[in-house]
């Protein structure tokens, strides 16, 4: 079953509800140009891989810009 | 029983602000306060060597306890960064002090997991060998080796060094230790022709995945629970990774140190430092300290507070 970029922020916020989220307000944008660090970006990497049981390497998470670039990708690989 | 009676450090006055960098590094002041937690850090003057900084905070500690330097038995210090390849630091310390002949001096080559391991190390060879008094320094300057243009290393590490006296009557007593490497990983923070890198991704991942289960490993093999430790000194990496421990823990926040925010991560004496703290105020009876870092390598132990100051 797939997931969107709802589904994905909910789960994010449960990981770490310090990370904020909710500040990513238009889904297709950079996560970075809406207010997140690399220590967030770090976080949510964490997050999706402990969730999906994931592997992103460093190489690809370079190219996730936007949260709907995480869904797709989660949605791609996960088993 | 061997263990630690009293520690002292030195953290150099000379300071390079973070703040002053959020232009150069594109980053903010939230950042640099709330996430790294490192507001400033330490530099040693350029031409101190790592003994030389041992050698203050082993004066600090004469200032603060009358120590008296002729017994020593055996002093390590702690370092990858040392004062030359050869000789080893430890030897050019001990001329320094004066120690007498008979008396061991050798380095452990580990980061930040250096002081938990040689707090083993020592106690088991001091006890092996019927020595009385040893003396376990830590001293890393990751200055010798920063690029200051790096951001994931220039804001983050600082200079400082820390020496524990290890005795027979000590205050803390030292229980079993947890102890592990990932060497597949190494490459994670390394230095290469003189310069340092760190993947700041692969060093959280490590932290947040396998410290909370060593802790736990930690608990059963020192058969005590959660509720008996007084106070988690974490390895102080960045404050998101002690605010991520103290989260995937399910931690007290008030028995998680954090203490960085104007000196830095100090590597291998960020645990000393804090536990200085603890011996000055003497309200921890149960203390559970954990390195980690280079390696990627990590220890545990508990510490059990039976004397007073």
């Amino acid at each position: 079953m797939s997931i969107n970029a709802n589904d994905l922020k909910i789960i994010i916020k449960r990981h770490n509800e310090q990370i904020e989220i909710e500040k990513i307000e238009d889904d297709k944008l950079s996560i970075t140009d809406q207010g997140f660090d690399s220590l967030d970006i770090i976080d949510v990497l964490l997050c999706i891989e402990e969730e999906f049981n994931l592997k992103i390497e460093d190489e690809v998470a370079s190219t996730l810009i936007s949260i709907n670039d995480y869904v797709n990708y989660i949605n791609l690989h996960k088993e | 029983m061997y263990g630690i009676s009293e520690i002292a450090s030195y953290i150099p006055l000379k300071r390079r602000n973070n703040l002053e960098l959020i232009d150069k590094f594109e980053t903010n002041e939230n950042f640099i306060n709330n996430k790294l937690g490192v507001r400033s850090v330490t530099r040693k003057e350029i031409n101190e060597e790592t003994s030389d900084l041992c050698l203050k905070a082993f004066n600090n500690l004469v200032d603060k306890s009358d120590f008296n330097r002729e017994h020593v038995d055996v002093i390590i210090v702690v370092t990858q960064n040392p004062d030359k390849n050869i000789p080893h630091t430890s030897a050019i310390l001990h001329g320094k002090l004066g120690l007498k002949e008979d008396c061991a001096a050798f380095d452990i080559s580990l980061g930040c997991s250096g002081y938990v391991y040689a707090l083993s190390v020592i106690s088991s060879f001091m006890e092996k060998n019927e020595l009385k008094v040893g003396l376990l320094f830590t001293c890393d300057p990751y200055s010798k080796i920063i690029n200051e243009n790096d951001k994931n290393t220039s804001l983050l590490f600082g200079d400082a060094a820390t020496v524990s006296v290890i005795s027979e009557a000590p205050m803390f007593a030292l229980g079993k230790f947890t102890f592990g490497t990932i060497g597949a990983s190494s490459t994670a923070l390394e230095c290469n022709n003189g310069e340092l890198t760190m993947n700041g991704r692969d060093i959280f991942n490590f932290a947040a995945k396998y410290i909370p289960n060593d802790i736990e490993n930690l608990l059963i093999k020192n058969k005590i629970g959660h509720e008996k430790i007084d106070v988690y000194l974490f390895h102080q990496g960045s404050k998101y990774i002690i605010d991520t421990l103290t989260r995937r823990m399910n931690l007290e926040k008030a028995k998680v140190k954090y203490d960085i925010l104007d000196y830095g991560n100090t590597v291998s004496s960020s645990i000393p430092i804090l536990l200085e703290k603890e011996i000055e105020s003497g309200n921890s009876k149960y203390i559970v300290i954990s390195g980690f870092g280079v390696g990627l390598s990590w220890s545990s132990g508990i510490l059990t507070k039976i004397g007073d100051k």
